[in-house]
Formats: C-alpha cells, sequence, structure tokens
C-alpha cells in the first residue's frame, strides 16, 4: 500500500482543522472517549466499592437498624483491637499459612518430581492427584472431615479404634481441630501446586540437565544446584498466591468444625462472615475486613520482599 | 423450630414405601388369615371421610389434592406468579410444600416460583431483603421470633378477614400462643402459623427401666430412685453416672447438648438455663425490663457451666455437635437424654434411621429446686420444683410481603397461605415428615397419630408434653424484638468461648451481656425496651 493509496483510500484521514481550534484538540477527547468505558467500569466496580467499604468501616451500620449507616468514627477499630475473637482468628489464619503452606509445598514438590519420571502410569497418576482439587472444598470437608473423620461413625475412628486407641476424636481440642483441618485443606490443595510445580519441572532446560548429568553430577546435587534454584521463580509465585488462597480459607472450616470447638479453628473470613452476613453487622465486619486486606497485603509484600530477593540472588 | 433430621433426607421416600408396603401387607394378611378386613376396612370407612381420607395418604401430592381448599373459582389466578422463599432443609419444608402446592397451582392456574434458603442462611437473606428494600418474595416463612424486624419494620401485609374468618382456615383452633402475641403487631394479626415450637425432653424408657443400671446407681450412691430425671440436677447427675458404662453392648451416654456456633446452639443453652433463670413471679427471662441483660446472670452462667461440665460425660467430639448431629445421634441410640423440638418425637416413628421406636419417653423440660430471683439477686427455693417451659423459635409462620402488591399477586398469595396453612393439610404436615410440628388444638388427637406409626399410648404422652409446654402458667415465650438474631449470634460467639476452654463461663458471659448492650443501643434502646415489655404483655 502506498502512501498516496492510504491517504485517499482509507477513511482514516485527520480531517482538516476547524478555524479557531487547535488541531490536537479533537484526537485528545478521541483519546479520551476510548478511555471513558474502562474509566467509568473501574470507578464503577473498583474505585467506588473500594470507597464505599471504607466509609462502611467508619459506620455502625446494622442492617435491620432503622437509623441505617450511621458515623461512629474510630469505633469499629478500637472494638477490634480490644476483640479477642479477633485476634484469635487472625492467629489461625497464620498457623494456616505459616504451617499450611510449607507442608504443602514439601508434599507438592515430592510428587511433582515424582510424577516428572518416566514411570508406568504417570499420566493416570497425574490426573487422579489432580482429582481433590477439581472438588467443591464444601465436598471435600464434608466427605473427609464430617464423613470419614467422624467421630461416632466415620471409618477412620472406626478403625482406630480397631487398632485399640480409645476415644477417638479428630476434632476434640482446639489444636487437635486445627491440624486437621490443616491436613483436609492440604489434601485439597496441594494439586494447586503440584500443577505449578509439574509445570515448572517440565520447562526446564533438558539440556542443561543433561549437561549436569554427564559431568557426573549425583541426583541429589542435581536437585539442589539445579533443579530448586531453576523452580523458585514459579515456587514463589505458587506459594504466594496459596498464601493469598489460604488467608481467605473459610468453606471447609465452616462444613467442618464450624469454627469450633468454641472458636478454636475460627479463621478471620469465617468471623467476618458470622459478624457481617449472619448477624448483619455489617459495619464492624467490613472495618475486620479492611484490617485483613492490610493484614494480607503486609504479609505478601514481606513475602515477595524476603524470598523474592532471595530468588533473585539465586537467579 | 420444626426441624428435621439430616439422615431423613430420604425419609419421605423412604417411609412412603415402607409405609405403603407395610400397610398393603398388613390389610392383605389380616383379610387373608382371619377374615377381617384391618387397615384396608379402616382405609374403605375413610372415603366417607375427607380428614381420615387424607391422613390415611402418605403421598404429599394426594393431600394436597384432598385437602385443597381455594376460595376461589378454577383459573382464578391465571397467569399469575407467586414467589415464596421458605426453608430448604433436610429435604423438607419447601419440598414438601412443594407437593403440596400442585393442586392449588392447577386449581388457580397461578405458578409458585421457590426461592429456598437454608436454615443459616433464612434470617440474614430476609434482614438484607428488607434493609436493602429488595424483595423479592411475596410469601416469607419466618419464624415468629423475627417479627420484630418483619412486623415491626411493617414489611407484612395484614391477615384478610376472609382468611382469619374462614371456617377451613379454622384461626380458633390454633393454639392460644400462636393466636396472640405471635404472629401478630400493635394488636393486627399478619401471619399465618405454619408450625408451633417449644423445647421438651426425650429421654430413654428403656435406659431408665434397666434393672441393672438401676442397682448400680443405689450402689453407687445414687440419690432417689433410679428413673426419668425430673430436674436438671438430675440430668447432670445422670450423665455423670452413665459416662463408662453400657447398655445392651453399646456405650450408654446422658444428656446431648449442642455447642457448635451456628446459630442454634443458642436455643439449646435456653433451654438448660430455663428452669433457673425463669421465675414464676416475674415475667422477664432473657432481660429486665429495661433491657438491662441477664445472660450473665448467675442462673445463666450455671447453665453454661453444667454444660461444659457434661462434655467430660458426653460422646465424643459433642462440642462441635450441632442440633441436626444431636437428633441424629439420638434417634441412632447414642445418648440418653435430648432435649430439642418435637421432631424427635416423631422422628422416632417416621424415620428410617430410627433405631428407638418404642423406647423414647416425653416430657417436658426439666424443673430445678431453686431459681434465680433477678429482682432479689438472691436464689429463692420454692414449695414446688420450678419448672419453665421454653417455647424456642416460637414455630415457623407465613407472612404475606407488601412486595406482593407491587406484583399484584396479594390475592393468589393469601389463597396459598390459606391452602398451606389449613387445618386439614397442617394435621397431616405434622404426622408425616414435613418438620412441622403440632400447632392446633386438633392436632393433638393421638389416634390420628397411628396413621404414622406412632402408638396412640406413646402418641399421648408425646402430645401431653407439647400442649403442657404450649400451655404452662410459667412458659418462656421466646425473643420477639427487633435483632434478635443478633442477639442470639453475639451470646452464641461469645459462650462458646467458654466451651473452648479461653474464658470461664462468667466471663464469656458478661462479654456477651456488653455485646447485647451494643446492639439494643444500636437499635435504639427506648425503642427496644418498649417493643419487650409489649411482647411480655406489661
Amino acid at each position: 500500500m502506498t502512501d498516496r493509496a492510504f491517504g485517499q483510500g482509507s477513511s482514516i484521514v485527520a480531517p482538516a482543522a476547524r478555524p479557531g481550534k487547535r488541531p490536537g484538540m479533537n484526537q485528545g477527547w478521541q483519546r479520551r472517549l476510548f478511555l471513558l468505558p474502562a474509566v467509568i467500569l473501574t470507578l464503577a466496580f473498583v474505585i467506588f466499592p473500594t470507597l464505599f467499604g471504607l466509609y462502611v468501616s467508619f459506620t455502625d451500620w446494622q442492617l435491620n437498624d432503622p437509623a441505617g449507616r450511621v458515623f461512629n468514627g474510630l469505633d469499629n477499630f478500637r472494638g477490634i483491637a480490644g476483640d479477642g475473637r479477633f485476634w484469635n482468628a487472625l492467629r489461625n489464619n497464620f498457623v494456616f499459612v505459616g504451617i499450611g503452606i510449607p507442608l504443602q509445598y514439601v508434599v507438592a514438590l515430592g510428587l511433582a518430581l515424582l510424577l516428572n519420571q518416566e514411570i508406568r502410569g504417570r499420566k493416570f497418576f497425574r490426573v487422579v492427584f489432580l482429582l481433590p482439587f477439581m472438588m467443591s472444598p464444601v465436598a471435600a470437608g464434608w466427605m473427609i472431615g464430617r464423613s470419614l473423620m467422624d467421630a461416632q461413625r466415620g471409618p477412620l475412628p472406626e478403625l482406630l479404634r480397631w487398632l485399640g486407641f480409645e476415644n477417638v476424636s479428630f476434632f476434640e481440642t482446639g489444636a487437635r481441630a486445627v491440624a486437621s483441618l490443616l491436613l483436609i485443606d492440604s489434601w485439597y490443595s496441594i494439586p494447586f501446586l503440584l500443577v505449578m510445580l509439574l509445570a515448572g519441572l517440565q520447562a526446564l532446560p533438558p539440556e542443561v540437565m543433561e549437561a549436569a548429568r554427564i559431568d557426573g553430577a549425583t541426583g541429589w546435587q542435581m536437585f539442589r544446584d539445579m533443579t530448586f534454584p531453576l523452580l523458585l521463580p514459579i515456587s514463589l509465585t505458587a506459594v504466594v498466591l496459596r498464601a493469598v488462597f489460604e488467608f481467605k480459607l473459610i468453606d471447609i472450616i465452616l462444613v467442618v468444625t464450624g469454627g469450633g470447638p468454641g472458636n478454636a479453628t475460627e479463621t478471620l473470613t469465617t468471623y467476618i462472615y458470622r459478624r457481617g452476613v449472619q448477624n448483619v453487622d455489617v459495619g464492624y465486619a467490613t472495618a475486620m475486613s479492611q484490617v485483613f486486606l492490610l493484614v494480607v497485603i503486609a504479609t505478601i509484600t514481606l513475602i515477595l520482599a524476603t524470598v523474592g530477593r532471595r530468588v533473585r540472588e539465586v537467579m | 423450630m420444626a426441624e428435621v433430621h439430616r439422615n431423613r433426607s430420604h425419609a419421605l421416600s423412604r417411609s412412603v414405601s415402607r409405609r405403603s408396603i407395610v400397610k398393603a401387607a398388613a390389610g392383605a394378611a389380616a383379610f387373608s388369615a382371619v377374615g377381617l378386613p384391618g387397615k384396608a376396612y379402616r382405609r374403605a370407612l375413610a372415603q366417607d371421610d375427607p380428614r381420615a381420607r387424607l391422613l390415611a395418604t402418605s403421598d404429599p401430592e394426594e393431600a394436597g389434592t384432598i385437602a385443597l381448599r381455594t376460595q376461589v373459582p378454577r383459573g382464578a389466578f391465571q397467569g399469575q406468579t407467586v414467589r415464596f422463599q421458605g426453608l430448604s432443609n433436610a429435604n423438607f419444608h419447601v419440598n414438601v410444600f412443594r407437593p403440596l402446592s400442585r393442586a392449588w397451582e392447577e386449581h388457580t392456574g397461578a405458578t409458585v416460583e421457590w426461592i429456598e434458603v437454608t436454615q443459616a442462611d433464612s434470617y440474614p437473606r430476609m434482614s438484607q431483603a428488607l434493609a436493602s428494600n429488595t424483595v423479592n418474595f411475596d410469601i416469607l416463612e419466618a419464624s415468629g421470633g423475627w417479627e420484630g424486624d418483619l412486623l415491626g419494620g411493617g414489611h407484612c401485609l395484614p391477615m384478610p378477614d376472609a382468611v382469619r374468618n374462614d371456617p377451613g382456615y379454622a384461626f380458633d383452633d390454633i393454639v392460644p400462643y400462636l393466636q396472640t402475641p405471635t404472629r401478630t403487631w400493635d394488636g393486627m394479626l399478619y401471619g399465618a402459623s405454619i408450625d408451633g415450637d417449644m423445647h421438651h425432653f426425650n429421654y430413654r424408657k428403656d435406659v431408665f427401666a434397666d434393672a441393672d443400671l438401676a442397682a448400680e446407681w443405689t450402689a453407687s450412691g445414687g440419690q432417689g430412685a433410679f428413673g426419668p430425671p425430673q430436674t436438671w440436677q438430675q440430668v447432670q447427675a445422670y450423665s455423670q453416672f452413665f459416662a463408662g458404662k453400657q447398655f445392651e453392648g453399646q456405650p450408654v451416654y446422658g444428656i446431648l447438648d449442642s455447642f457448635r456456633v451456628d446459630n442454634t446452639s443458642q436455643y439449646f443453652f435456653h433451654s438448660r438455663a430455663s428452669a433457673y433463670g425463669k421465675h414464676p413471679d416475674d415475667p422477664a427471662f432473657f432481660f429486665d425490663l429495661d433491657m438491662t441483660p441477664r445472660i450473665n446472670s448467675p442462673a445463666f452462667v450455671r447453665a453454661l457451666e453444667e454444660m461444659i461440665a457434661g462434655l467430660e460425660y458426653a460422646p465424643t467430639d459433642q462440642q462441635n455437635a450441632d442440633l441436626l448431629q444431636n437428633l441424629g445421634n439420638f434417634l441412632a441410640g447414642t445418648g440418653t437424654m435430648c432435649h430439642w423440638w418435637a421432631d424427635v418425637g416423631s422422628n422416632v416413628n417416621t424415620s428410617a434411621d430410627s433405631l428407638v421406636q418404642g423406647k423414647v419417653g416425653y416430657a417436658t423440660l426439666p424443673s430445678s429446686p431453686d431459681v434465680y430471683n433477678a429482682q432479689t439477686k438472691q436464689w429463692d427455693t420454692l414449695p414446688q420444683p420450678n419448672k419453665a417451659p421454653y417455647l424456642a423459635f416460637l414455630g415457623w409462620g407465613l407472612y404475606v410481603m407488601k412486595a406482593a402488591e407491587a406484583e399484584g399477586v396479594v390475592d393468589a398469595s393469601w389463597d396459598l397461605v390459606s391452602h398451606l396453612s389449613g387445618r386439614d393439610v397442617s394435621a397431616w404436615m405434622n404426622i408425616y415428615p414435613s418438620g412441622m410440628n403440632p400447632w392446633r388444638e386438633s392436632h393433638f388427637q393421638a389416634p390420628e397419630w397411628e396413621a404414622s406409626g406412632f402408638p396412640v399410648a406413646e402418641a399421648e404422652e408425646y402430645l401431653a408434653s407439647i400442649r403442657d409446654s404450649y400451655n404452662h402458667p410459667n412458659r418462656i415465650v421466646d425473643l420477639r424484638i427487633p435483632g434478635v438474631g443478633q442477639y442470639w449470634g453475639a451470646a452464641e460467639a461469645e459462650w462458646t468461648r467458654a466451651v473452648g476452654g479461653e474464658v470461664t463461663a462468667q466471663e464469656a458471659l458478661d462479654a456477651a451481656a456488653l455485646r447485647w448492650n451494643e446492639i439494643t443501643d444500636t437499635l435504639g434502646r427506648e425503642r427496644q425496651i418498649e417493643l419487650y415489655r409489649a411482647s411480655l404483655g406489661v
């Protein structure tokens, strides 16, 4: 296409500027016009809800209060500071993230290394290991926590009783219930990490690994000095995503223990749900959500700043 | 609450087939063996009596056809859609209303759009709809306890005289506490009952009649003769006694309490505190008349301490049990005592999973020799042990929303409500699995319960305990002011912390009282005081 043809045959020609108007002005408006839908959508679905949420967190809004939303300053945040249930729930969040994710990562890495080998039935096992993640967490919680591990009629306690254990319960004390939930959550979540790590393993350059093997590196040396460092970027991504999911854990807990015994297994998400949705205390629940958001952002930032720096150094 | 057992999700269909087969077989066997027509003869007699014919069928669709009550000509509501929000609980409630309403839909030409909500979601979903002015249902199935929000907020339409005075609806047949104050507001009738509620006491007659256990009880220094407990103190003593013992080769346990944080355990806690905290000379139970909470009074503290102490003797994992687990466990033979809504009794005989048919006795909630006097701040010992049946949850009712006006379906909505709450169809819902408990005087005819497999003598005992609870002079009518769901949720969240050992019972309930005061202040203390006093009739 020649310049002439383009200039004459195309309608995309800048119109002659009207007298008295600067030539660039229409183009500027056009650009703004094209941006407008994105701006409106961002304002409607991101900025406004964020600001509205922020505003609600400074009110005493209870859904059935005839007075509606009344500004109450920092009352909600003062309440949170002295709310033992909030801090207990936050501590549980960190238990799930701090213990659950390393545990899940180690198991997922082991399985990924196994499934990356040329073993019989590899494709079958890949599908089988993915199955838990395809389930609804509610179904997983019910199937494992409320059925398999049920103290009265579950087959697992039954088996343990048969083996001579007495009063078998996986949820009788707070610590035991948290540990059991960690296991159920891990069973459900490991496949996600597994998929990410397996994809990372398969993307490793085979010639590099081959060269190391020819140079006489042992399996452990190859893992320690090559495989693991090369997997670090995708590991970091996977761990950060899992941490975000783990902070938001609610479904399995609600189904299996309902946050009990007492409030021993309650996480912030379950507490916010109960307070905001079930008890219609929207102002306080929204304030907790804002604090929670800050906690999650701070934690993820910390992970990226520390582990991320280490990854960059290694790479 | 009229709950139903989770394991009964298929009970309706199972009971239909099982009951049908048993009935047919029994009739045929009786006829061929001795020449007597048996139940088939009774069914033939029923042809002349619509109510008997209705109660003879276990098929809800057929029941809906037999019991069809409509005051309008065929096709009167052609093309109209009535939106009905109700409970989808263990396959009952809406799942029973739906087949019962098919004949009504066919006759009137209207369609019912069923909006199903879970038990835990039902109060929040209602509150959100009312608060955000997004009521997208014409009929709401709601607890009498929520009327402060629902009726006090002016969201419902009064019941038309045409329904109120309809002989088929039989308003005067309704038990007194559900005529008023429940279902009414400011003297105006709004809701139509579809259920009646109270907590009563279920116990294992066979366990308490066992001679070996009786001997052990005496030998161990147990107070009084071995038999069904009359007081909460005896309940506690028996729970301790049963720990580690066996009955018919199975471990035997005492009382089954509910501890799970799910907005329903609160009712069980109130039952435990009923005889300790409801003084016969004082109409109030939950608050003083100025809305000062009593939840942290010595009466409630004692009840909570006993519940927690009982965990040591309870089945494994009892601290995580919810109401449905307790029901399931009791029906499966775990636990000798269970305070619950009247569903336990009906499930004993209608649930395919029940292992305790013929083994259960029924009574009003246990009493206490002493009762806390909130006026004098002292424990009073009364001439007779103090009994205070707890009308927990106040039964499900049907309410026609103002939203029905905008949709032009007010008449259709009331006609459907009238059909579902009529005298005869409600008897069917009580007798067959539906999640509904007796709420009309006519529901207390024990011989009618035989249709569901209830022996008449047992039905009499069962119905007497319900009726005595409803009519007891010292009964506790459940809280019925705005924010009731918030009060319950806040308290439950606090006292379950004591169950987990985080705090003492007193500390937990002090925190609950603080939360109750916050809620009262937020909702407006003066208004709450006014409504609370009105709800107590003072």
